[in-house]
């Protein structure tokens, strides 16, 4: 033993106190439960555009929590995964019509040690100019770049045919934000990347500031919400003038990230059916098919695997069993009624009732139907109520709302062209899922709670003309607002413009 | 999905379950999860996430003692629920680590009848299959998991079927796809990492098989299985100094058997048998060990005193009982050299015969029956 080093002595004393035999043969025990980032959905959103009435937009975000800075090769969408957003435009729950976006990388200089390098007009004929450019003159250096394509697939199945709808032109994916030495003007940068693709159809796809907003924080402590159960003690409701703010009170936890979104806006004509103006829609990311067995295609197999969908934001955790999250996950929508149970005795109405001693409406919760059924809320008395299904549905007949008369809150609030009628970036749908599990939809008293976290509205304000997210976040100026900063208050500030100055309360 | 941040919005941490934020760093994650059991004692998902977070640590250091903590977690919540989906996932792979691979598989065979859409069951139950050489029970049960859920944890264990059973071009294609997907955990990346490193190695690529265990330490620093890959690529190439270096790192992390036995041969190599003998001192003081706590099962450890032409009694009585516990191709390989050292040349060559029955493309096989070959 004295002629053992110090270090394994000290590890065998302490294998020496330990229960369990620890240096028996090991059996191969890979991971089990990694997630899958690049198809990670992390919203969807399907809305009639605010800026053309006569048009729907439909954004899908994947890869979540994409820090700025965190480069050399930021977050690329990835090759191996087949991104779409499907329609369904007949009420039965099956998609009429996809829309496919497949990506390729190409890397110009793989010697060198990031992705986007430039500054100026070049340096020492080493450093390129900056970049202004996707493409050509002012994209050298664009070292990594990703161009993709758009399939439009017309029916479902056997009787599915596909149309290119790239034309003559090479769409390239923006860019994340590295900074403005490197990427000078970056908003005019980015906006190279919304293509006219005819038709009326435009395009875009990159990564963006994720429009999503939450105080996450608090969430984790337990719904130690800010406003509201500091005051209360375990209740998370807001104040009145909390309520009807539209800034925030507590700091938004995704302040500063990026997400990766592609958008696609099209004519209403081109995705609904003559007399029938409410679609459903949802997004969904697919690998290619594997085989176990040796001998079997590897790749290029023409078969997808589906491996996540998203239609309404808190489906597949907030209601589905754990025994079926996988299966719900692989499943199509028409096929939804085999989780309906789930849905119609939610365990998040009992964790209100039993934690936080709010009266919630009792088991079978047949209001929260109008979330998976097409029904009146929706499209008027005639409407069929189709499948039980997850859906984003829309009814494309009702126009958008002005930016200054919208509600966070959506149909709660009183603004028919929001959640749970279509979902608008800005949709506040934490304050809103909580409160339609409460029971809002029933009435009174369950309308009553004014259940919220305080973040009512981004830490960035939304574009109002396609894509309508705001551009991502700079890598060298990110910025995350903490509690006990500044950074809460009216967010009235353009992205790259004036800091928000209002305090972000630590309690 | 950002459901995952809504639920965790709408729910106090205790009732988050399953849930388990794969993001932020296991010890945060460990610290999160007992700030949760604090608050509400007795909460089967609370114990549930602090018990996965503790598995979770264990494969990062290889420190059993945090299976055990999981157990008595995993005990409280079955003893308040004793159907709860969850436990029963967490219990059967605490069991798996106590290689009770019959049970589990007998398990888990009951689990999925009961729960066919969760991908989990399905990878652990082929999990299960590949060790006790159940191989075609495995490809079935790993195609259900890929069907429900394509990605890194799937595309790992058909790389790994692939090799056992022969395909070592399927393999590598499936390992560098589950790198691709790289998932959220570098822990489980680094795994992926230093598997497609192995097969590299395996197939004597060693350029390739060094950048995969580089590219995993730089992902999860301090790996000790990529610090043992770059031993190994070292060792292979005569830098025997660096392969020490390595190897090293390797067993001030985890003194693993076969990090000794590859020290020691090294150590021979530079003349050093002071040093030799120090990782020799070291194996028996495992052993000793593992005695002290009735584990008389260890197919590593048997390969190794085997190689070293030491104990051979003890070895053999190793491998022998590993058999009782598993009828994969490694076991009988160890087996068939264990006994080659002992001189059952029939009986090796008996066991060898069955190592050999998957073709596995594992160049220890191809040496071990290269020797029983010649035994008379």
């Amino acid at each position: 033993m004295k002629k053992l080093t110090p270090y394994v002595a000290a590890i065998l004393s302490a294998f020496l106190a330990a229960p369990t035999p620890m240096l028996a043969a090991s059996h191969r025990e890979a991971p089990l439960t990694a997630l899958d980032h690049p198809a990670d959905i992390t919203d969807f959103f399907s809305f009639v555009s605010y800026d053309d009435p006569t048009k729907v937009t439909f954004i899908l975000c994947v890869d979540p929590l994409l820090e700025p800075a965190n480069g050399p090769n930021y977050f690329p969408f990835d090759p191996d995964v087949l991104y779409t957003i499907k329609i369904d435009n007949n009420y039965d729950a099956v998609e009429d019509l996809t829309f496919q976006f497949q990506f390729n990388t190409n890397i110009k200089a793989p010697g060198v040690f990031t992705g986007f390098v430039g500054a100026g007009g070049g340096i020492g004929g080493v450093i390129p100019p900056a970049i202004t450019s996707l493409s050509g003159p002012g994209a050298a250096g664009l070292s990594l770049s990703q161009t993709y394509t758009v399939n439009m697939v017309t029916g479902s199945g056997a009787n599915a045919t596909s149309t290119n709808l790239n034309g003559k032109q090479t769409l390239y994916a923006v860019p994340s934000n590295t900074g403005p030495r490197t990427m000078p003007n970056y908003p005019a940068l980015a906006a190279q990347g919304i293509y006219n693709l005819g038709n009326g159809i435009s395009v875009f796809a990159g990564t963006v500031d994720d429009p999503f907003y939450i105080d996450l924080g608090a969430a984790f402590d337990s719904l130690n919400f800010r406003s509201g159960a500091y005051q209360t003690g375990l209740i998370p409701m807001l104040s009145q003038q909390q309520d009807a703010a539209n800034s925030n009170s507590s700091a938004d936890t995704l302040s500063g990230y990026n997400v990766n979104c592609i958008a696609i806006q099209v004519p209403i004509g081109m995705v609904t059916q003559p007399g029938k103006p409410v679609i459903g829609s949802w997004g969904a990311t697919y690998r290619a098919a594997m085989t176990v067995r040796s001998g079997a295609p590897n790749q290029n197999s023409g078969d997808w695997v589906q491996v996540q969908r998203m239609a309404n934001p808190l489906i597949n955790e907030l209601i589905i069993g754990t025994g079926d999250k996988d299966n719900w996950s692989r499943a199509v929508p028409s096929s939804d009624a085999q989780f309906a149970a789930y849905a119609l005795n939610p365990l998040l109405a009992t964790v209100f009732n039993l934690v936080f001693g709010i009266a919630v409406p009792p088991a079978p919760r047949t209001d929260l139907l109008p979330l998976v059924q097409y029904a009146k809320v929706f499209g008027g008395p005639t409407i069929p109520a189709g499948p039980v299904a997850d859906l984003l549905r829309l009814n494309t007949s009702v126009a958008p709302t002005a930016a200054g008369s919208r509600s966070r809150l959506g149909l709660l609030g009183g603004d028919g062209a929001g959640f749970p009628n279509g979902r608008r970036v800005s949709d506040d749908v934490t304050d809103i899922a909580m409160r339609v599990v409460a029971g809002a939809l029933v009435g009174a008293p369950y309308n009553t709670y004014r259940l919220g976290d305080g973040v009512n509205t981004n830490d960035v304000p939304y574009q109002e003309t396609f894509p309508y997210v705001a551009f991502a976040n700079s890598g060298r100026n990110r910025r995350h607002i903490d509690p006990g900063e500044s950074g809460c208050g009216p967010v009235t500030s353009v992205f790259n413009g004036s800091p928000i100055v209002g305090p972000c309360p630590m309690n | 999905m950002r459901a995952w941040i809504l639920t965790i919005a709408l729910l106090p941490a205790a009732f988050a379950a399953h849930l388990r934020d794969e993001r932020i760093p296991t010890d945060q994650r460990i610290a999160e999860c007992q700030k949760a059991v604090a608050a509400a004692p007795g909460d089967p998902a609370a114990l549930e996430d602090l018990a996965a977070a503790y598995l979770q640590k264990m494969r990062e250091t290889t420190d059993f003692s945090y299976v055990d903590r999981a157990e008595k977690l995993v005990a409280q919540a079955l003893a308040r629920k004793p159907d709860d989906l969850e436990a029963l996932v967490l219990s059967n792979q605490i069991e798996l680590n106590r290689h009770h691979f019959k049970k589990v598989a007998a398990n888990l065979r009951a689990l999925v009848k009961s729960a066919p859409g969760d991908a989990r069951l399905w990878g652990m139950l082929g999990d299960t299959q590949m060790e006790i050489g159940d191989y075609d029970a495995a490809a079935d049960a790993y195609g259900q998991m890929l069907r429900l859920r394509p990605g890194l944890s799937s595309y790992n264990r058909v790389a790994w079927y692939r090799f056992v059973t022969g395909d070592v071009d399927g393999a590598i294609y499936a390992m560098r796809q589950a790198v691709h997907v790289a998932g959220a955990v570098p822990e489980n990346l680094a795994w992926c990492l230093v598997d497609l490193g192995n097969l590299y190695f395996k197939t004597g690529k060693l350029p390739e098989a060094e950048a995969n265990y580089q590219a995993a330490l730089n992902v999860f620093p301090h790996y000790h299985p990529a610090f043992a890959g770059l031993g190994r690529v070292q060792a292979a190439r005569h830098q025997t100094a660096d392969a020490i270096a390595s190897f090293s790192r390797a067993q001030a992390i985890v003194p693993l058997p076969d990090y000794a036995g590859a020290l020691r041969d090294l150590y021979l190599e530079q003349g050093k048998t002071v040093e030799a003998h120090q990782q020799e001192a070291l194996l028996d003081l495992v052993d000793r060990l593992a005695r002290a706590n009735f584990d008389n099962t260890d197919r590593n450890l048997a390969i190794v005193l085997a190689d070293e032409q030491r104990q051979l009694g003890r070895a053999l009585e190793l491998a022998q009982n590993e058999l009782n516990f598993r009828q994969d191709v490694y076991t009988y390989d160890a087996l068939a050299w264990v006994l080659y050292r002992n001189g059952r040349c029939a009986e090796a060559k008996d066991a060898m015969a069955k190592a050999l029955v998957q073709h596995t493309p594992e160049p220890n096989f191809i040496k071990h029956a290269a020797a029983i070959g010649e035994c008379k």
